[in-house]
This record gives structure tokens, sequence and C-alpha cells, in this order.
């Protein structure tokens, strides 16, 4: 049961977010060989992020990571890719730079390396300068991506947090941008708490929080981006499970990454999921993805016609 | 057939073929089999291509105008944490900013047959490069004039530092902003830079101008002497020092003749070095990423060797950060973090 997904055929919907599970060949391959049609390696840089420790706060399955960047440089990478056996599944790299030129650079510099398309990672909830740059206005961001596109022959998706998913004007950009895809949402800055006693804030920095908390975000964000774009939407946030997945996909979602459920449930988990979401479909008679693919959409509605329904 | 075509026939990436021919023993023996069967297949030649057989060693030359600066040696790893990963052996030659020794140090690379060149701050003119080009040197410009459009560039756009610094500045209400600074190459930009910020103010910018090699801890404590030295209603409230350790400097003799940073006087710096971390006021500063420079130099010059590259000249600016410390009167502990 394949779906199409920015120029790409995908065995199935289930796509594992960048994160620490994805973060070298030995954990990649995993990903792979428990039957993720498509992994996204950790945002990589110029240079490599340090590393910090503990890197992960995680209870009851809410997740502050401060590890948002890959702690390996572009010749790691290059190391890494060559040994990952794909077969059939795909290999996109996230990256990010400061200014429009580094990021060309850098989605040149990973498709030589072999990735099969490219993630820009411009929103990072830990880093929000870029947003007083090239990112200050929605001309400003169709550029940034529009080069991208331009300067490569792979696939472009582009990771939003909620409140570039909902914001039309900068929706309307990236449609215009060339980019084939869209990934939402992003990690939220978030802060674990503050340690009374001591009057410290935990952690030291403000992190970004995921885990099933944010499902409810992820899902109005790609019901949002279901209405703006006709780009390929992969939705990211909160995702544990297959009914998890089912429910975005018909939100709209061609794809649905998981990302801090394997950190719990390690990496054959996966495979459990995919095999949970094909039993589904076959149960249910379906053929494709695309015949349940943003099938719960005309029930959503604005609040006034909500209001009208629940008058009568 | 080019390598991006091998490389979709044998189902490996660019980077697996540029590996093949010039680091083989770097590839997985079975890789490597498939590739150059592949390269037999098509009839396509080894040691034809551009970078496989031009110069029997690795060896990549770096020349930077002086040994003393910290941000130089940090360029220098940053080059090194990227060559040695490919093989590459480098070696530094220091042309004290000065033209001539930069020819004469050009031509000796040519002889020992360097594979090509990382120029910093490099004073060399456009007949330069031409010859260059003419003997098919492969070389990047690190930290000269952004908008060179006829060569391969790779710089921190330091205009944008003195930008933002000086925005800074003008936020936190200072008023009397001098500007503390040499004619070095980083000199247009971070005038320009210092110039929008005060227009978009609507005030002005007062310059003192700094002696060759006059920007180092001494040239601070000489300049600091001449602020104090200066009428009262005269002083600067707030200057931009050319790097740390001139700030350093600064605040040294400031604190020897009883001036308050910053309640009498704001210090910030347009570059940080290491010894900004020993400041006797945490300063507010640019970071600019020199580390960065050196590795994004070096992957440029790597595409250089490889033939798939197009022959348009590829720039790559870095935009430094803001880093704000307490030298200029900042009281909100995570301000940094949103700039």
């Amino acid at each position: 049961m394949s779906i199409e997904f920015a120029g790409l055929s995908l065995k199935n919907p289930v796509v594992v977010a960048a994160g620490s599970w994805s973060s070298n060949q030995e954990n990649i391959q995993k990903c792979i060989d428990n039957g993720a049609a498509m992994v996204i390696t950790p945002t990589i840089c110029s240079e490599p992020t340090p590393a910090v420790n503990p890197e992960v706060f995680y209870k009851e399955n809410e997740v502050y990571s401060l590890s948002l960047y890959s702690h390996y440089a572009i010749e790691d990478w290059e190391d890494e890719l060559e040994k990952v056996e794909k077969k059939d599944s795909y290999v996109f790299c996230s990256i990010r730079g400061t200014t429009v030129s580094e990021i060309v650079f850098l989605a040149k510099q990973v498709e030589r390396i072999g990735a099969d398309g490219i993630q820009l990672n411009l929103f990072a909830p830990m880093d929000i300068s870029l947003e007083k740059s090239i990112l200050q206005t929605e001309e400003k961001l169709k550029n940034t991506v529009k080069q991208v596109v331009k300067a490569v022959h792979i696939p472009v998706m582009v990771r939003v947090p909620h409140y570039i998913a909902s914001n039309v004007n900068y929706v309307k950009a990236l449609n215009d941008s060339g980019a084939m895809a869209i990934s939402g949402i992003d990690s939220i800055r978030g802060l674990y708490g503050v340690d009374i006693e001591k009057a410290c804030a935990i952690p030291d920095a403000v992190a970004g929080y995921t885990g099933s908390h944010i499902k409810p975000i992820s899902l109005a964000a790609t019901a949002t981006l279901s209405q703006l774009t006709n780009m390929d939407i992969s939705s990211v946030g909160g995702i544990r499970n297959g009914r998890d997945i089912l429910e975005f996909i018909m939100l709209g979602a061609s794809t649905v990454q998981l990302g801090s459920v394997i950190l719990e449930k390690g990496h054959a988990y996966i495979g459990q999921v995919i095999e949970e979401i094909s039993y589904w479909m076959q149960e249910r008679g379906y053929s494709s993805y695309s015949e349940i693919k943003g099938k719960a959409l005309n029930t959503l509605l604005t609040f006034e016609k909500m209001a009208k329904k629940v008058g009568r | 057939m080019n390598f991006r075509e091998i490389a979709a026939k044998a189902g490996v990436s660019v980077a697996t073929i540029s590996r093949v021919i010039n680091q083989p023993n770097s590839v997985l023996p079975e890789t490597r089999e498939k590739v150059l069967c592949v390269m037999k297949e098509v009839g396509y030649n080894v040691n034809s291509a551009k970078g496989g057989n031009v110069v029997p060693v690795n060896g990549i030359a770096v020349i930077v105008p002086s040994a003393i600066k910290t941000e130089y040696n940090s360029f220098i790893q940053g080059i090194i944490s990227v060559t040695s990963r490919r093989n590459f052996r480098v070696s530094v030659f220091y042309s004290n900013g000065e033209i001539e020794t930069e020819r004469q140090l050009i031509h000796d690379i040519l002889n020992y047959k360097y594979k090509g060149g990382i120029f910093m701050e490099t004073n060399l003119s456009n007949g330069d490069a031409h010859e260059l080009h003419l003997k098919s040197f492969p070389f990047v410009l690190a930290q000269c004039a952004a908008g060179n459009t006829k060569e391969n560039v790779c710089c921190i756009n330091v205009g944008e530092g003195a930008y933002l610094l000086t925005k800074h500045l003008l936020e936190l209400k200072y008023k009397h902003i001098m500007l503390m600074a040499e004619e070095d190459s980083a000199f247009v930009g971070i005038s320009e830079g210092c110039k929008r910020a005060a227009e978009e103010a609507k005030v002005g910018i007062n310059r003192m101008s700094l002696e060759k090699g006059e920007n180092g801890f001494k040239g601070g404590m000489k300049c600091a002497k001449r602020i104090v030295d200066m009428p009262k209603e005269k002083r600067p409230d707030a200057v931009l020092c050319p790097n740390d350790l001139f700030a350093i400097g600064m605040l040294r003799m400031f604190e020897s003749q009883k001036i308050q940073v910053p309640g009498d006087i704001a210090v910030a710096s347009l570059r940080d070095n290491e010894l900004g971390e020993v400041a006797s006021v945490e300063l507010t500063r640019i970071i600019c990423p020199f580390n960065r420079l050196g590795m994004m130099s070096a992957r440029m010059l790597f595409d250089l060797f490889e033939d798939e590259q197009e022959d348009i000249p590829q720039e790559v600016v870095l935009q430094p950060k803001l880093e704000i410390g307490k030298s200029c009167g900042n009281d909100r502990d995570i301000v940094a973090e949103f700039l």
C-alpha cells in the first residue's frame, strides 16, 4: 500500500522524524530494518553541535529535548550514509544555516553525500535568530526556500512550527517557493519547571517540548495546512501509535512522523505501528491510503457554522 | 558521462565517486568495485578526472596574515577538521598582511604542487587571481570583501555584526558612540554596518582611527587613555572596539583611572576571541564563527577538486551573533537568546 510523497513513492506513510533515534548509521538502519518508509537525520549544520548531558528530560510522555542539531559534521555524515543500506526506503537530511548562501551550500553538500531529500529546519525552538533575519518576512522565507530548491535535484521539505502552520501569508509564500512538502509541527519552546527551593530553572536552557501532549496542536496544524496548501504534508508532533497516524492522514497528511515515542519503546516499535495501520486498513477494506486521506476534513466547521449546527 | 550520472548508475552518492578516485582506501571494497565496474562499463578514465592526477601529494596551502590572532588559529582548526577527514595535509603560511609576501608565498606554493589553497584576508588583485586560474590552481578566498562574484569566497558578514552591535547600543540609549577602527580589509563592512544602524536611529557615530598594529591590548590601553584625556563633555558614552583583546586593554586603563564600565562608559567588541572570556567585565560582543569559516572554506575547496562543480563561483556568507554581557549595561539575564 504505497503512497506518493514529494515526488517519491513510499511503501507506507510512516516516517521517522529527525532526532536522537536517527542520530547515526546504526539508528537509521534500525528504522529502515523495522519498516520505516523514510528516515530524517538530525539537523546537520556547518559545524557539529556540542553534546550536552543530559540531552533529554522525559516524564510521562513529555519530552524536553536539548539536542536539536546533529553532533556530527557533514564529513561524518558522509561516512554514516555510505554505510546505510536503504533497501526500499529513503533518507532525508535535515539542515540549518545562518544565511541563505550557507543553507544553499549545505543543501548541495547533503545532496552530494547521498540524501534523497532535504528537510529545511529554519524555525528551531531553541534558536529563533533566523526569524530576525532570513525569515523576517514572507518574501524572505520564499526566497530562502526558492534558492535551495533551485540549487539541488532532490525534493525539499520545509519544517514549520505551529504558529507558522496557521499563518496564511507564510504558508502562501511556501506554496510559491517550489518546496514539494511541508512538515509540522516543530517542538515547542518549553521549560520543565523551576526548583523553587533553589530558585533555579530546569533545564538550564529553553528546550524543545514534545510528546503526546502536543498532538492536539499538531492535529490542528495539519488540518489548517490541508486548507492552505497543495504541498504534501508530513505531520509530526505527539504521534504515539497507529491510531494517531490514521487520524493525521484523515486530516490530510500524506506521511506521519514518529519521534519521541521511539525513545520510550525502541526501534522495533516502528514495525508494530506499521502492522497496526496495515491491519486496520485491510480490516475495513481500504486498498490505498489515498482513500482515507483528508476524509475527516469536511466534518471540520468554522465556528459560525458549528454554532448554527449546534443551534439546530 | 559525469560524476552525477555515474553515481546514479552505480547507486551511490557523488561523494562516493569522488572518494573512489581520490581516496580509494576510504571506500568499502565492494562499493569501490561496483563503482569501478560502472566506470569501466561507460568508458570513464579515472586518470582523466580533474584532480585525479594533478598533484602527487594531497596538500593544501593556507595563507593567513599573522600567527598572533586567536581567530586565525580557530580558522585553521576548522580547515584541519575537514581536511583530516579526507587525508589531506595542511601547510600554513604567514603573509604579515603584505601583498608582496603573499605573492612570493603563492609562487612557492605553486612550485611545491599543492593541490589547492585557501587565502585569508587576502590582498591579492584580480590580476593575481587570474594568474592562478591560468595555472588551474583551485583556491578559495576567506574573509575578503563580500560581493566578490568572480572568485569562490567564504566570509563572515562583519558588517551585519557591526549593525547588530551598534543597534543594541542605540537601543540601550547610548547617544555618543565611538567606533575604534583600523582601515583594514574589514573596515568598509564594519563602518557601513555602524552607519546603517545609526541612520535608522537618526544619530551620528564618531570614529577614532587606529594605526596599523594598534588593534591589540596595548592599542586598547592607549586609546582608552586618549578618551580619559578628553574633556568630559566630549567623551563618548560607548565605544565599539575592533576585538576582545583591545576591549580588555581599554577596561584595564579605565579601571586604573577609576572610570566605571558600564556606569561611565560602555565597552563593546566587534570580534570575539578566547581571551574575551577573562575580561574583568563580561563583554558584550559579536561572536564571529571563524572555526566554521575554516570548515566551509575547506569544503568549498574540495568542491573545486571534483569535476562536477559548476563554473559559477560560489559565495557563502556566515552570520555572526550578538552575545550580550554586562559591559554595556544590560540587566536582563537571558536577553541574548532573543537576538
